[in-house]
C-alpha cells in the first residue's frame, strides 16, 4: 500500500486514461479521505458525448441520394409498420401499468431509502418514468445532418399511395 | 379543546404540501437514472459555466455536502409527517402536546431547508464568480421546477393535479 494521497491521479483514472495499481487500490480502501475524494471525482468526471462525424454522415447521405433507381416495395414495408404500431401500443400499455399506483391516502409520503450522499436529493421523490423525463430534458439534442432528408419509411399509407400514383402517372 | 382545534387546523395546513408527494421509485434502475441525471447536470454546469476540472470537483463537493443536509432534512420531514399521520387518524383522539411538538419541528425543518440553499451559495462564493453563481442558480432552478411540475401533475384520486388548481 502507498502512503501518498491519490488526488493527482484521480482525474486521469476517472477519465479512463489510466487505472489504479494494486498499491493504489489498497490505499483507496484504507484511506477514508482519498475514498471520499474519489467518490466525488468519479461522480463528476466528464460525461463522454456521443461523437458524430458530420462530414462522414453527409457523405453517406449524398452517396445514397446518388444511388437513384432503387425500387422500393410498398408491400414489404407495410407489415413492419403494423408490427411497429403494435409494439408502440404494447409499450404504452406497459408504461401505463408501470406508472400507475393505487391511491392510498392524501398524505402518502416518499419512502426512498437513504442512498449515497447526493447533490440533488429532490430526485428521491420521483418515479422512474418521471426521472426519465427529467433526464430527457438534460440530455444533449442529437445533431441534425445537413438539411433534413425525408425517407419513404416516414410516410403514412395515404402519402405512399399518393406518391405511387404520382410515380406511375 | 379550542387549542386542540387550532392545532389540528395548523397541522392540516402543514400537511397540505404532502399531498403532492407520493412513493418514490426505489431500486437499481431508479438509482442509475438519478446518477445519470446528476452526471448530465454536472456536465451542463461544466459547459454553461465554463468550469475547469478542478472547479467541477470543488463545486461537486459543496453541492454534495449541502445536498446531504437536505437529504437528511427530507428524511426527517417524512418521519415527522408519518408521526403526524399517526396522531390525526379519524376516530382517535390526538395528543395536543405531541402534535404541537411535531408541527414545531416540521416548521423549523423547513426553515433549515431554505437556509441550506443560502449556506450552499455562500460556500460556492470562493469557487465561482457572481455570474457563474447566477448561472448555476438558474440551471438548478430550472431542474427543480421540472421536478415540481412532474410531482404536481400526478393523478390524485382519479384526476390530474394542476399547479394552482385546488
Amino acid at each position: 500500500m502507498t502512503d501518498q494521497h491519490l488526488s493527482e491521479r484521480m482525474p486521469g483514472v476517472a477519465a479512463g486514461e489510466s487505472a489504479w495499481s494494486e498499491l493504489e487500490a489498497a490505499h483507496l480502501e484504507a484511506c477514508r479521505e482519498c475514498a471520499t475524494e474519489w467518490r466525488v471525482v468519479r461522480r463528476f468526471a466528464p460525461v463522454a458525448e456521443p461523437a458524430i462525424d458530420t462530414e462522414r454522415l453527409a457523405a453517406q447521405v449524398v452517396s445514397r441520394l446518388r444511388q437513384g433507381g432503387e425500387v422500393v416495395s410498398l408491400e414489404s414495408r407495410r407489415p413492419w409498420r403494423r408490427v411497429i404500431w403494435g409494439l408502440a401500443a404494447a409499450a404504452s400499455v406497459a408504461l401505463a401499468v408501470a406508472v400507475w399506483r393505487p391511491w392510498i391516502g392524501g398524505t402518502e409520503v416518499a419512502v426512498a431509502p437513504t442512498r449515497e450522499p447526493t447533490m440533488l436529493p429532490e430526485l428521491d421523490a420521483l418515479f422512474e418514468a418521471e426521472l426519465e423525463v427529467v433526464l430527457a430534458t438534460l440530455e444533449p439534442k442529437p445533431v441534425e445532418p445537413i438539411g433534413s432528408v425525408p425517407r419513404i419509411g416516414d410516410l403514412t399509407d395515404d402519402e405512399l399511395e399518393l406518391l405511387l400514383q404520382d410515380v406511375e402517372g | 379543546m379550542r387549542t386542540l382545534g387550532r392545532t389540528l387546523l395548523l397541522a392540516t395546513l402543514v400537511l397540505a404540501p404532502g399531498a403532492l408527494v407520493a412513493q418514490a421509485a426505489t431500486g437499481e434502475r431508479a438509482d442509475q437514472l438519478r446518477e445519470r441525471i446528476e452526471r448530465m447536470f454536472t456536465n451542463r454546469l461544466r459547459q454553461d459555466l465554463g468550469l475547469s476540472d478542478a472547479q467541477v470537483v470543488q463545486v461537486g463537493a459543496v453541492l454534495t455536502e449541502w445536498g446531504s443536509v437536505r437529504q437528511r432534512l427530507e428524511e426527517e420531514e417524512r418521519a415527522l409527517r408519518r408521526a403526524l399521520d399517526g396522531q390525526l387518524r379519524p376516530g382517535v383522539a390526538a395528543n395536543a402536546d405531541s402534535v404541537t411538538r411535531v408541527i414545531d419541528r416540521l416548521l423549523r425543518n423547513r426553515v433549515e431547508y431554505a437556509e441550506s440553499f443560502q449556506a450552499e451559495m455562500r460556500a460556492l462564493g470562493p469557487i465561482l464568480s457572481p455570474v457563474q453563481r447566477a448561472q448555476f442558480l438558474r440551471l438548478r432552478d430550472e431542474l427543480l421546477r421540472r421536478v415540481r411540475e412532474l410531482q404536481e401533475q400526478r393523478p390524485v384520486q382519479g384526476r390530474l393535479v394542476r399547479p394552482g388548481v385546488p
